[in-house]
């Protein structure tokens, strides 16, 4: 019996197990308890029944709707807050009372705000090499979108652009975002091909402490001392420190001995050589602090106590690391952190996990307006919406209102800088064993497209960079993403920070462009009308050579 | 869907091939006793399948065996063992030559750079076709075995092409012996016991349990992402993610073999085990005695013995262990790292030869010692393993420092619990693996016995069942990243 021939018994098999299977491909997908079972389909393992195919159409179907999609953002629209969107229900905001907190809060006050130390006040100023002569540059693959069309000529971002190309000497961007973007992720190499192109020095911000300093390579921090909360753990907060968050996220009550410690780094080019450092802080109590320069220069600082944002302004020829000391006072004293810059463009990175962008409501808007007192923002990039997308959900009117009231904070608290809302990154789930795009993105980007123009806003679709160079699963092929196909590493942040220098440069250029050749009609001594263009910068028409047309 | 695809080659665990299989397999019964059609018949489904992962490089297969086959020939037609020589030098050669340049060229382009500067060489874009490290090793067996005498050369061009391009253990071995493997190639007619057929049946489920539900989901979903940015996670999470990937290596290893040596037991052949759950060794010796055994006896027979092995003196015999565990780790891929978990294992297994020498009582394996003893050294052994997995999976030894410092100054015990809910379905998979694996072979034997003892209509039920499971982990959704850390 052993010795039996069961040879025939592999085929009879493999053929039952196929009838088997193809049986069980017709049981539907179910959950039992918290375990949901897919349809186990062994047939579209190899026929080319792609999900793929499914979604693009999704894609293209939605994408193509394009000028008027039934959905509107408007404040009539009935929408009803989904699971998520209840748990961020206490991020409301009521835009008038903001308004009015930051007239209140930031009238002249006379304490002292900014303590100045000239380290070496005989050295004269490094030369500025702002570079604003822009080489010809192809087109982008996606531009940011400035809803021309529907407005009147003049560009929404044009403030920023003509900041960019002009001879002005700071030109500041700060990018709110969430974990996407966490550790200089896009911001490091944005950073830097924007230096390189309009001339910059330094690290922008980093945060007085935090426990993912060591994940950031652009600046290296070492702290102690502090007891640190991020503003998504508002709640653990003590009460003292829940309305004393800004836009960084963080902050950071000072304990006894509190230090922090920060030294450039050269992962990314014009990172060191910044001649400028800011550090934020306040100090509700009277208090003395102390702040090395590279190690070796020190001077202490007395602050008066005061409610208002105080900050220690270095300026060295060259700052490639900076320690900050509290020595006394502590008890009342909140750091925020440090910028690092030179002249030439700053770009700062403010981005807080599991943020869908509203967390910002609560922070304290005065507190962000006597920052942009300080700093002056020319743009601000709000890279948000994967904290909120969920796999099938369609309708996200609820979060665009909330996306226009980000905008509309934003504008408030820093009034100087113009807005760019970034669509949300491409990010793949699994179907049928392939990773494909989720379904709700293009809902999502439709969204965030029609909160942007409502709010006055620009946007630059995230997810359609991404996918002219392949898309998530790509990314991840490429070792730029990670394996949760929903974030990217540095290495997917230089290709998008590529294509967005892109974007900006080519617009700015055509702003350079344009400015250069203003037309005018001047009438000459004999009546005759003619036309023309000027050479000029910064708009403001310097007369340099009237250039005769005709 | 049949034609190559490089992005993706054709696996034991994917749908295409159950149904290229049981194609194959009913035309395959129907020719049991017809010898050469039969023969003809695998070679060209075997040189499909490897079409199916390499594309035209199937021609490179066929070059392998005919200069092989013809060397071995020629070797025992000579009858000067000086000539002898010579051909086996040159089957060497070409062996290694071929292995060289589609595996190593850029290595070797990487490190002349370095000594001489960027630029010395150019980096060149050479494709590397599967499967290559198995069948080069498996076709120097056959032409040394000849040359030592072990073994009469073929007769027949075609035998030896089936040998070498047997579609189970082609892309990914087992390193079948010519020694063990020609002589079952033209039984006649071809007899599949009922133990052979539900023993195959079982390695197929097992190895797919182990491939395609362990090791896919805990790479995925837990090890790979924390290899990827290690200060991202605790230390207790960078110390679970090396855990996880020695069971991932194992499972994905071994379960592949596992199909190989099921799916040629279903065909009429039997291979030699690959892999005796290895995590059990208790020494370091008897680790290399369980994994990948078909590899390591390999590298101790054509390699470990053609360098003296243990003939000329202790201290020669230590050396002759390193080079032949470098070479044994630069197997396993061109890179620095390779080369320095090969000399890790190395110097671990001379040093246990010095302690075996040295230290009175001391034991080979862990089944002459002790119960505490035995525990103690499967301890130990399994984190000496664990330390060599570290540097084996990390991507540079940034990675490897980055890892230590987390588990050394960043452990963070408290986020446990934390961990096991929040990947609650890795944890469970990873406690499942681990336990199987500890389980004594009795265990295994008697699942094993039961599978063969079952009627057919259960046997397709019970690999019905595995397969579902295998979709249903295909197309689960990937685990979100969770930081407990912040």
């Amino acid at each position: 019996m052993e010795n039996k021939n069961y040879g025939h018994r592999s085929w009879i098999g493999i053929l039952l197990l196929i009838v088997v299977l193809v049986i069980v491909s017709f049981i539907p997908p179910q959950t039992i308890g918290r375990i949901s079972l897919r349809r186990a389909n062994i047939i579209s393992d190899i026929i080319d029944f792609d999900a793929v195919k499914v979604i693009d159409k999704v894609v293209s179907d939605v994408v193509d709707l394009s000028e008027e999609l039934t959905i509107e953002v408007t404040d009539e629209l009935e929408t009803t807050p989904t699971a998520i969107e209840e748990e961020i229900l206490e991020f409301e905001v009521d835009i008038e009372k903001v308004e009015q907190q930051i007239i209140i809060d930031t009238v002249a006050t006379d304490v002292e705000v900014t303590y100045r130390w000239d380290v070496n006040p005989q050295l004269e100023v490094r030369a500025v090499e702002v570079r604003n002569e822009i080489v010809a540059i192809t087109k982008p693959t996606v531009v940011i979108d400035e809803f021309a069309s529907e407005m009147s000529d003049s560009s929404r971002m044009a403030r920023f652009y003509k900041a960019l190309v002009s001879k002005r000497s700071h030109v500041r961007i700060a990018v709110l975002g969430d974990s996407f973007i966490e550790a200089d992720i896009i911001t490091a190499d944005l950073r830097e091909n924007l230096q390189s192109q309009f001339g910059g020095h330094g690290s922008g911000f980093a945060p007085m402490d935090s426990p993912l300093t060591g994940y950031r390579r652009t600046i290296k921090t070492n702290s102690k001392g502090w007891t640190s909360y991020n503003i998504m753990q508002r709640k653990n907060a003590p009460e003292s420190l829940r309305d004393r968050f800004s836009v960084s996220g963080w902050v950071s009550q000072a304990k006894v001995g509190a230090r922090s410690r920060w030294e450039s780094t050269d992962v990314r080019e014009h990172l060191k050589g910044s001649s400028i450092a800011r550090i934020f802080f306040t100090s509700e109590l009277d208090s003395r602090v102390e702040v090395v320069v590279n190690d070796v220069v020190t001077k202490e600082f007395a602050v008066a106590g005061a409610e208002a944002l105080r900050q220690i302004e270095i300026r060295n020829d060259s700052i490639e690391s900076l320690t900050f000391r509290v020595l006394s006072g502590e008890s009342g004293l909140v750091g925020y952190g440090v910028v690092f810059e030179s002249e030439g463009v700053t770009v700062d990175n403010y981005s807080v996990r599991s943020n869908s962008g509203q967390a910002m409501f609560m922070t304290n808007p005065s507190l962000n307006a006597q920052f942009n007192n300080i700093l002056n923002y020319d743009l601000v990039i709000l890279q948000y919406g994967l904290n909120i997308m969920e796999k099938g959900r369609t309708n996200y009117a609820y979060y665009a209102k909330k996306v226009v009231s980000m905008v509309d904070y934003v504008n408030r608290c820093f009034p100087t800088a113009d807005v760019v809302v970034l669509g949300v990154s491409d990010r793949s789930v699994r179907v049928n064993g392939a990773f494909v795009t989720m379904d709700a993105i293009p809902y999502l980007l439709r969204y965030q497209s029609l909160a942007a123009k409502k709010s006055g806003a620009s946007f630059w679709n995230t997810y359609e960079a991404m996918g002219s160079i392949g898309g998530m699963s790509t990314f991840v092929s490429n070792g730029w993403a990670a394996k949760d196909y929903t974030h990217i590493n540095f290495g997917g942040g230089a290709e998008i920070a590529k294509m967005l220098t892109n974007s900006i440069v080519y617009q700015a250029k055509l702003v350079a462009d344009e400015i250069k050749r203003t037309e005018v009609k001047r009438v000459d001594y004999e009546g005759v009308v003619r036309r023309g263009y000027m050479d000029g910068v910064d708009g403001e028409l310097r007369t340099v050579k009237f250039n005769v047309v005709e | 869907m049949l034609n190559y695809d490089a992005s993706s080659p054709l696996i034991f665990s994917s749908g295409l091939f159950l149904f290229l299989f049981a194609g194959f397999i009913l035309i395959y019964t129907c020719l049991r006793r017809a010898t050469m059609a039969r023969i003809i018949y695998v070679v060209l489904f075997s040189l499909y399948f490897y079409y199916k992962s390499s594309g035209i490089y199937f021609l490179l297969l066929l070059f392998a065996a005919t200069s092989d086959f013809i060397i071995a020939r020629g070797i025992e037609n000579s009858a000067s063992r000086g000539v002898k020589k010579l051909l086996l030098l040159l089957s060497v050669l070409v062996n290694l030559g071929m292995l060289g340049y589609f595996k190593y060229t850029n290595f070797f382009v990487d490190i002349s750079n370095q000594l001489f500067g960027a630029g010395f060489l150019q980096f060149q874009n050479i494709f590397l076709p599967v499967g290559i490290s198995f069948f080069v090793f498996q076709s120097m067996s056959y032409t040394i075995d000849v040359y030592r005498g072990d073994l009469k050369p073929l007769r027949n061009i075609m035998d030896y092409v089936f040998y070498l391009s047997f579609f189970p253990q082609l892309v990914a071995g087992p390193i079948v012996r010519a020694k063990d493997f020609i002589p079952q190639i033209r039984q006649n007619p071809v007899v599949i016991t009922k133990d052979m057929f539900g023993t195959g049946l079982f390695l197929i489920i097992t190895g797919l349990f182990k491939k395609a539900v362990i090791s896919d989901y805990i790479s995925l979903n837990f090890v790979d992402r924390i290899f990827d940015e290690p200060l991202l996670y605790s230390g207790l999470e960078a110390l679970m993610s090396i855990y996880g990937y020695a069971l991932q290596i194992y499972c994905d290893f071994s379960g592949y073999s596992d199909m190989a040596i099921g799916i040629a037991l279903l065909l009429g052949f039997r291979f030699p085990k690959n892999f005796d759950a290895p995590y059990r060794s208790a020494t370091i010796t008897e680790f290399w005695r369980r994994w990948h055994i078909s590899l390591s006896s390999w590298l101790k027979d054509y390699l470990y013995i053609s360098l003296g092995g243990s003939r000329s003196g202790r201290f020669k015999t230590y050396i002759n262990l390193i080079i032949t565990m470098l070479l044994g780790g630069l197997w396993h891929g061109a890179a620095m790292r390779f080369l320095m978990w090969g000399a890790l294992h190395g110097t671990a297994l001379a040093l246990h030869k010095v302690w075996l020498t040295v230290v009175p009582g001391s034991k080979m394996l862990g089944s002459q010692m002790p119960l505490w003893r035995r525990v103690g050294g499967m301890f130990i052994t399994f984190h000496l393993v664990c330390f060599g997995w570290l540097m084996f999976r990390a991507e540079s030894m940034q990675v490897v420092e980055l890892m230590l410092h987390q588990i050394f100054y960043n452990f963070n015990l408290a986020v446990a619990p934390q961990i096991i809910t929040g990947y609650l379905g890795v944890a469970i998979l990873m406690g499942v693996g681990y336990m199987l694996h500890l389980l004594p072979s009795s265990v295994d034997n008697w699942a094993r016995r039961v599978v063969v003892a079952s009627p057919l209509v259960v046997q397709i039920v019970m690999i019905a069942a595995m397969v579902w499971l295998v979709m249903q982990v295909k197309s689960s959704d990937i685990q979100p990243f969770i930081y407990f850390q912040f």
